[in-house]
C-alpha cells in the first residue's frame, strides 16, 4: 500500500512539473527563438548579420518570425526573405540605418523594418541603398524611420509593393536614376516620395496619401515619369521645383491643399490627370513656362488654375468643371501670356455660356481670362481622348460630346473593304452631339455615320493630311446605349470594277460547270452506295430473322414438354404461339404489303 | 447505364406504378434514375407530381427538332429522379424517327433508365424491348393464363428478335396467395425459364395511389405505405436491379433499330 502511494505521488509531481513547464509563456522576442537559415547550405544562425557574413553570392537567407534588434549590412548579393512581413521584424532601436545595402542585385522581401535613427546627415533609414544597383525591395512594411527607403546614388533598383508609413520621408531618391517605384503605399509620412536630382525614374500605381507636406516632391529632377498614381489628402500633390521634362500622366490627384505646384519648372507634360477637390488651387504654376497641360479633368477645386509669372504654357483639351459652390473656375494669370487653345480647339469650361451657330462643337465666343489670356475655341462639351487598337498599333481618337461615350471598337470587313469605327453613347438627354477627330490611318474619308440603323448627317468641320474632324447630332436614340458607327469603304477605280466583274463572271461559270459534273458524279456514286447499303440491310435482316427463327423454333421444342406438364398439373390450356411468323404477325411486325408480297 | 422496361400483356397490371416506385427507390439509394414516359395519359407525371406545362419541351419535340435530350429532362421532387415526358404515345415515335429516338435515349447518362409503355405489343415493342437492355414481366392473378401465354411470346420475341434480356417476372396484385405457393411459383419459373423476383398482394390503397384521372391526389405508394407488402415487393425489385445483372445481349440499340425498322 505504502509503495503504491509513493508511486502515485511521484506521478503527480511529474505531471505538475510537466504542465508547469508547458504553461510558461513563449518568448516572442529576444534572441532565444530567433533563427536565420541559409537555404543553400542548410546552416542556421542566430542573427541576420551572422548569416550574411557567412553567405555566398546568390544564397537565400530565410528569416523566421521574431524581432531582430540589428543593424544589417547587406554587402553580398543575397536574397533576404522574411517568414511573414508582419511578424518578421528588424528593429533599429532608434539608432543608425536598419538595413544598409551596398551589394548589387540583392533582394529584400517580407519584413517589417522599423525604428531607424533620426540623424539626417548620415541619412539614417529603414533601408538605405548606397551606391548600388539592381536591388529589389518588395513586400515590406517600413515605418517609424527618418527615411523609409533611401535610394542614395543608386540606379536600376525596383521598389515594389511596400508599405512605407509614418516616416520622415517615405521614399527618397537622391541622385538616383532608372529606378522603378511601383504599387507602393506611402502613407502618413511627413513627406511621401521625394526626388532630388533624380532622372529617368518611373513611378506607377502608387498610393501616396495622408502625408503631412507633399506626396511627390521633385527638386532639380528631369525626365521622370509618373503614371497611374493615387495622390490624395496631402498638402501638395505634386510639387516640382526647378525640374524639367517630367511626364505626369493619368494620375488621380484629389483632396489635396494643392494638386500640382510647379515652381521654376519648364517643359513638363501634365496630361490625362484628374485634379479634383483641392482646398486651395488645383494647379499652380509659379515662374514656370513652356509646360504642356493637356487632357486633364480639373474638377471642383477651390480655385482651378493659378499662373504667376508663368508664360508660354500650352493648356488645351482640358475639362474645367465646377459644380460646387465656393469653387472658382476662372484661372488667375499674373503678368504673362499663355496659350489656351491649339488654334482649333481649346478647353471645356462648364461655366461658359456658349453658342454654336455653325454647328461644329466649338463655341462661337471666346472664353476670356484676361487681356493676354483667352481660350479662343472653347469646347461646348467635355473632351475625352480614347485609344483604339488597329492592327496592333495604338491610335488616339478625340471626342467632344454631351453624351457619355464608351467602348470604341475598330472593325474591318475585307469582303466589302469596309472599315468601321464604332462606339456607344448613353445619357444623351434631349439632343446629343458629337465632335470627333479620327486619324486617316484608322479610317479614311469619306465617312458615313449611322446611329443604330439610321444614317446621320455628318459635317466634316475640318480635315488635314492626317486627320478629319466630324460633327453630328442625334435626337432621342431608340434605346440606350445606342451604337454610333463611322463607316468608310475603300474606293476602287472603275476599270478595276470591270476587271473584277469579268473575273467574277468567269469564276461563276466555271463553278457552275464543276457543280453540274460533281452532281452527276455524286448522284451515281450515291446510288451505288444506297444500293450497297440496302443489299447489306437485306442480308442483315434476313440473317437476323433466320437466326431468330432458329432460336425461336428451338425454344418451342424445348418448352413444349414443360408447357404440357404445366397444363396437366394445373389443368389449364396455354396457347402460346408456336410459329415464329405467327408471333411476328401477332405483334404486328410485318407490313401487310410485305406479307402479300411474301405470299 | 442499365435500361429496363416492365412488360405486360394487358392494362391495369400496375406497370406505371411499378416503374415510378422502383425508380424512386433506386433514386433514394443514390442512383441517378431517368423515367421515360411513353404513355400519352401521363401516369408518371401524375404519380410523381411533376407539373409540365404545354410550353415545356417534350421528347417528341426533341426528336423532331433534333435538340439535346437534356432539354426534355425534368427533375422531380426526389433528388436523382428525373422524368422525360412524352407528348405522344410510344407508337407515335415510329411515325417520327425511331432511329433518332434510340439515339437520343443512348445520349442519356444515368445509372438506370426505365421506359414506361402501356402495351409493348406491335411495333411499339421496337421502342421498348428494342431500345432496352432488360425487361421484367408483370403477371397478375386476373387473366393469369393469358398473362402466361403472352409472357412466353414476349420472352421469345424479346430475347431472340430484339435481343432484350428478360430478368425475371413479378407476380402483382395477388388476391389468393395460397394458390401462389412455392411449388406453383417453382413450376412457373421452370415454364418461363426466368426467376420470380417477388410477389405482391392486391392492396386497394396501392391502387388509390394512382389517383383518379385528372386528379392530383396520386402519390408514391412505396413511401406512404411503408411496411406494406407493396413496399417490400418494390424494395426486392430494386435490390434485384442493384445486384449483378446478366451481361446484356444487345450491343447497340441504335444499330438494331436502324436495321430492323427497314424490315
Amino acid at each position: 500500500m505504502k509503495l503504491e502511494k509513493t508511486s502515485r505521488l511521484i506521478v503527480l509531481i511529474f505531471l505538475i512539473v510537466f504542465f508547469a513547464i508547458n504553461a510558461l509563456p513563449l518568448k516572442t522576442s529576444g534572441q532565444q527563438n530567433l533563427q536565420v537559415q541559409n537555404r543553400n547550405t542548410g546552416k542556421t544562425y542566430e542573427t541576420i548579420q551572422e548569416a550574411i557574413n557567412a553567405a555566398s553570392v546568390g544564397d537565400t537567407l530565410y528569416v523566421r518570425n521574431g524581432t531582430y534588434y540589428e543593424h544589417v549590412v547587406v554587402n553580398v548579393t543575397i536574397t533576404l526573405l522574411g517568414e511573414n512581413k508582419s511578424n518578421t521584424i528588424i528593429d533599429g532601436e532608434g539608432r543608425g540605418s536598419v538595413i544598409l545595402v551596398t551589394a548589387d542585385d540583392a533582394n529584400i522581401k517580407g519584413f517589417t523594418i522599423q525604428n531607424s535613427g533620426r540623424e539626417s546627415i548620415t541619412k539614417q533609414s529603414g533601408i538605405r541603398i548606397d551606391n548600388s544597383r539592381g536591388n529589389k525591395i518588395s513586400d515590406n512594411i517600413i515605418k517609424n524611420s527618418l527615411y523609409g527607403i533611401y535610394i542614395d546614388h543608386s540606379h536600376e533598383n525596383s521598389i515594389l509593393n511596400n508599405t512605407v508609413s509614418d516616416n520622415g520621408h517615405g521614399i527618397y531618391l537622391d541622385v538616383a536614376s532608372n529606378n522603378l517605384v511601383s504599387h507602393n503605399e506611402a502613407l502618413r509620412n511627413t513627406h511621401g516620395i521625394a526626388l532630388f536630382s533624380a532622372t529617368n525614374n518611373f513611378f506607377s500605381g502608387n498610393n501616396v496619401s495622408l502625408n503631412t507636406v507633399y506626396a511627390f516632391s521633385l527638386s532639380t529632377c528631369n525626365d521622370n515619369m509618373f503614371s497611374g498614381n493615387k495622390v490624395s489628402n496631402n498638402t501638395y500633390g505634386f510639387r516640382l521645383s526647378a525640374s524639367t521634362n517630367n511626364d505626369l500622366s493619368g494620375n488621380n490627384v484629389s483632396n489635396n491643399q494643392q494638386g500640382f505646384y510647379l515652381g521654376a519648372s519648364s517643359y513638363n507634360t501634365i496630361s490625362g490627370n484628374n485634379v479634383s477637390s483641392s482646398n486651395l488651387y488645383g494647379v499652380w504654376f509659379a515662374a514656370s513656362s513652356n509646360n504642356d497641360f493637356l487632357n486633364n479633368y480639373v474638377v471642383n477645386n477651390r480655385k482651378s488654375f493659378y499662373l504667376s509669372t508663368s508664360y508660354n504654357n500650352i493648356i488645351f483639351h482640358n475639362n474645367f468643371i465646377n459644380t460646387q459652390a465656393n469653387t472658382i473656375q476662372l484661372p488667375v494669370c499674373i503678368g504673362a501670356e499663355n496659350f489656351w487653345d491649339n488654334n482649333m480647339e481649346g478647353n471645356y469650361w462648364s461655366n461658359h455660356t456658349w453658342s454654336d451657330k455653325n454647328g461644329d462643337g466649338v463655341s462661337d465666343t471666346a472664353y476670356v481670362i484676361d487681356e493676354k489670356n483667352k481660350d479662343n475655341y472653347p469646347l461646348i462639351a467635355a473632351f475625352t481622348q480614347f485609344n483604339i487598337l488597329v492592327e496592333k498599333k495604338m491610335y488616339t481618337i478625340d471626342v467632344v460630346s454631351n453624351s457619355t461615350i464608351s467602348n470604341f471598337e475598330y472593325l474591318y470587313y475585307p469582303a466589302n473593304r469596309t472599315t468601321i469605327v464604332r462606339f456607344q453613347v448613353t445619357n444623351v438627354g434631349h439632343k446629343g452631339f458629337c465632335r470627333i477627330r479620327v486619324p486617316h490611318t484608322v479610317i479614311e474619308p469619306p465617312y458615313t455615320v449611322i446611329i443604330d440603323h439610321n444614317v446621320l448627317y455628318a459635317n466634316v468641320v475640318h480635315s488635314n493630311k492626317t486627320d478629319s474632324w466630324l460633327y453630328f447630332t442625334y435626337d432621342y436614340p431608340e434605346h440606350e446605349p445606342s451604337t454610333i458607327s463611322l463607316l468608310s469603304q475603300e474606293q476602287v477605280a472603275w476599270y478595276l470594277l470591270w476587271l473584277y466583274a469579268a473575273i467574277g463572271l468567269a469564276g461563276v461559270s466555271i463553278l457552275l460547270l464543276l457543280l453540274v459534273i460533281k452532281y452527276h458524279k455524286t448522284s451515281s456514286e450515291q446510288k451505288k452506295i444506297i444500293a450497297a447499303y440496302e443489299l447489306e440491310l437485306k442480308i442483315y435482316v434476313r440473317e437476323h430473322l433466320n437466326t431468330a427463327r432458329a432460336l425461336f423454333e428451338n425454344d418451342v421444342k424445348r418448352r413444349k414438354a414443360k408447357i404440357k406438364r404445366f397444363e396437366t398439373k394445373y389443368n389449364v390450356k396455354i396457347r402460346s404461339r408456336n410459329s415464329f411468323e405467327d408471333v411476328l404477325r401477332g405483334m404486328k411486325f410485318k407490313k401487310k404489303e410485305e406479307e402479300k408480297a411474301a405470299n | 447505364m442499365k435500361s429496363i422496361t416492365f412488360t405486360v400483356s394487358k392494362g391495369g397490371v400496375g406497370k406505371s406504378l411499378m416503374t415510378a416506385n422502383v425508380g424512386a427507390t433506386l433514386a433514394d439509394k443514390g442512383k441517378k434514375v431517368i423515367l421515360v414516359e411513353g404513355d400519352p395519359n401521363h401516369p408518371l407525371q401524375k404519380i410523381l407530381g411533376v407539373d409540365i406545362s404545354s410550353n415545356d419541351l417534350r421528347l417528341d419535340e426533341v426528336i423532331k427538332n433534333n435538340l439535346k435530350i437534356e432539354k426534355a429532362l425534368y427533375s422531380t421532387k426526389l433528388d436523382n429522379l428525373f422524368l422525360i415526358p412524352s407528348g405522344i404515345s410510344l407508337q407515335g415515335y415510329l411515325d417520327i424517327d425511331p432511329v433518332n429516338f434510340a439515339k437520343k435515349l443512348s445520349d442519356l447518362t444515368a445509372d438506370f433508365v426505365f421506359i414506361d409503355v402501356p402495351f409493348p405489343l406491335g411495333k411499339a415493342a421496337f421502342l421498348s424491348l428494342g431500345v432496352c437492355e432488360y425487361f421484367i414481366i408483370l403477371l397478375t392473378e386476373d387473366e393469369f393464363v393469358l398473362c402466361v401465354e403472352s409472357a412466353i411470346d414476349t420472352i421469345r420475341m424479346g430475347r431472340y428478335f430484339l435481343h432484350c434480356t428478360p430478368l425475371g417476372f413479378v407476380l402483382n396484385r395477388i388476391k389468393t396467395p395460397e394458390k401462389f405457393n412455392d411449388e406453383f411459383i417453382g413450376d412457373l419459373e421452370k415454364l418461363l425459364e426466368i426467376p420470380c423476383i417477388t410477389q405482391i398482394r392486391e392492396d386497394p390503397k396501392v391502387s388509390k395511389s394512382y389517383g383518379e384521372i385528372n386528379s392530383r391526389k396520386a402519390f408514391l405508394a412505396y413511401k406512404k405505405l411503408r411496411g406494406s407488402e407493396f413496399s417490400k415487393g418494390i424494395s426486392e425489385i430494386a435490390a434485384w436491379l442493384l445486384g449483378d445483372l446478366p451481361t446484356p445481349e444487345k450491343k447497340s440499340a441504335v444499330e438494331l433499330i436502324r436495321k430492323l425498322i427497314k424490315y
